[in-house]
């Protein structure tokens, strides 16, 4: 079930939900001793089976330690017709990025993870963060006016060309 | 450098690996966890894992031994009983029902038998025999042909071929498998057990006359 090659990707995974390397390494360890323990029924999803079971694993520490961003895991709903193949066409560099990723909420971070380095659609972005595939595109939409209005971006910068 | 968003944030995730020894770590944790769940099966069944394996290996090479002790027990059973049968029934020279001496016509007289009686590709009449004639008999309380045969040196043999039960049958050597027939005397008496194409065949060798 668990090769190098999925614990590296878990590993990524973590790292994309903790800030720091020794978080993520010990949110890997739970999930992975979680997931053996109550293994999937389908040997074949076990990437997102993983990464569910992670995330609720991740959600827990937070609750238990009622850190101040389990706040931002409620949102509200906004209907919003954006389509998210404008993130596509945004340009951005290295550097901003690493600025702009530890103000991202954790469910922003996923979505971004989710779509850019697993290829995940909207729709399965949402199934994974159990939301509808709205809720996702006024995630995306939202993190993009904050962004812009704590000065981290320019709105222009994230405008679809 | 400016890119594409999706192109930065692969480049910020894809060079992220575990170093060799967290991956190490974490393999060892998992040997563990595997380990620990065989454990907790084998204890649920009320036995330590490795007596369990060592009981089950002895039990089945118990088991497999037994097995092959009952059926050489049989089938020795099985040979005493056809030999001392077959050597009582020769030795009785009851009257043939049909004489001849060519086989077709004396193999072609039993035609109440459950089996087609066959000629042996082993028990073939030597140069000087004769062939007598032959009738019915039983073995083993089913319908069977007793031919009888004799040699140049007035040696009166019998031929017996019958059925048995698949399962007897098994337990006598098969000539058209390269086996040797089971060889016995009884009353100073030769006789070989074998079977062929499904046949038990039995040969009592008579003593020469005058003896």
């Amino acid at each position: 079930m668990f090769d190098r090659c999925m614990l590296n990707k878990l590993f990524r995974y973590c790292r994309m939900l903790c800030d720091q390397e020794s978080d993520a390494f010990d949110l890997l360890q739970n999930g992975v001793e979680r997931c053996l323990k109550s293994p999937p029924e389908n040997s074949e999803a076990t990437y997102s089976y993983a990464i569910r079971v992670i995330r609720n694993a991740f959600i827990d520490e937070m609750r238990s330690n009622k850190h101040r961003e389990t706040e931002l895991f409620d949102e509200t709903l906004h209907t919003v017709d954006y389509d998210v193949a404008g993130l596509e066409q945004i340009m951005i560099n290295r550097s901003d990025l690493e600025a702009i990723w530890p103000v991202l909420s954790i469910t922003e971070r996923e979505i971004l993870f989710l779509w850019a380095v697993e290829g995940y659609s909207t729709t399965e972005i949402a199934e994974h963060l159990e939301k509808s595939r709205n809720t996702i595109l006024s995630i995306i939409h939202r993190m993009r006016k904050r962004l812009s209005e704590q000065g981290f971006i320019d709105q222009d910068i994230w405008e679809v060309a | 450098m400016t890119t594409d968003l999706k192109n930065a944030l692969q480049d910020k995730f894809s060079g992220l690996e575990l170093d060799e020894k967290k991956l190490r770590q974490l393999e060892k944790q998992l040997l563990a966890s595997q380990e620990k769940k065989l454990r907790e099966k084998s204890f649920r069944l009320g036995v330590p894992y490795w007596p369990a394996a060592a009981i089950s290996v002895i039990l089945c090479f118990l088991v497999l031994f037994s097995y092959d002790a009952y059926k050489m027990y049989r089938g020795k059973m099985l040979v005493n009983s056809l030999v001392s049968e077959t050597v009582q029934n020769h030795l009785k020279l009851k009257p043939l029902e049909v004489k001849s001496a060519r086989f077709d016509e004396v193999l072609d007289y039993f035609e109440m038998l459950e089996f087609n009686p066959i000629k042996s590709s082993y028990l073939v009449p030597k140069s000087g025999d004769t062939l007598l004639g032959g009738r019915y008999c039983t073995i083993q309380g089913a319908d069977a042909a007793q031919l009888r045969v004799v040699s140049k040196d007035g040696r009166v043999s019998s031929w017996y071929q019958g059925m048995l039960p698949s399962g007897d049958l098994d337990l006598l050597p098969d000539v058209r498998k390269g086996q040797m027939p089971i060889q016995r005397s009884l009353r100073g008496l030769q006789t070989k057990l074998w079977q062929e194409g499904g046949v038990v065949f039995i040969e009592v060798q008579g003593m020469p006359q005058g003896t």
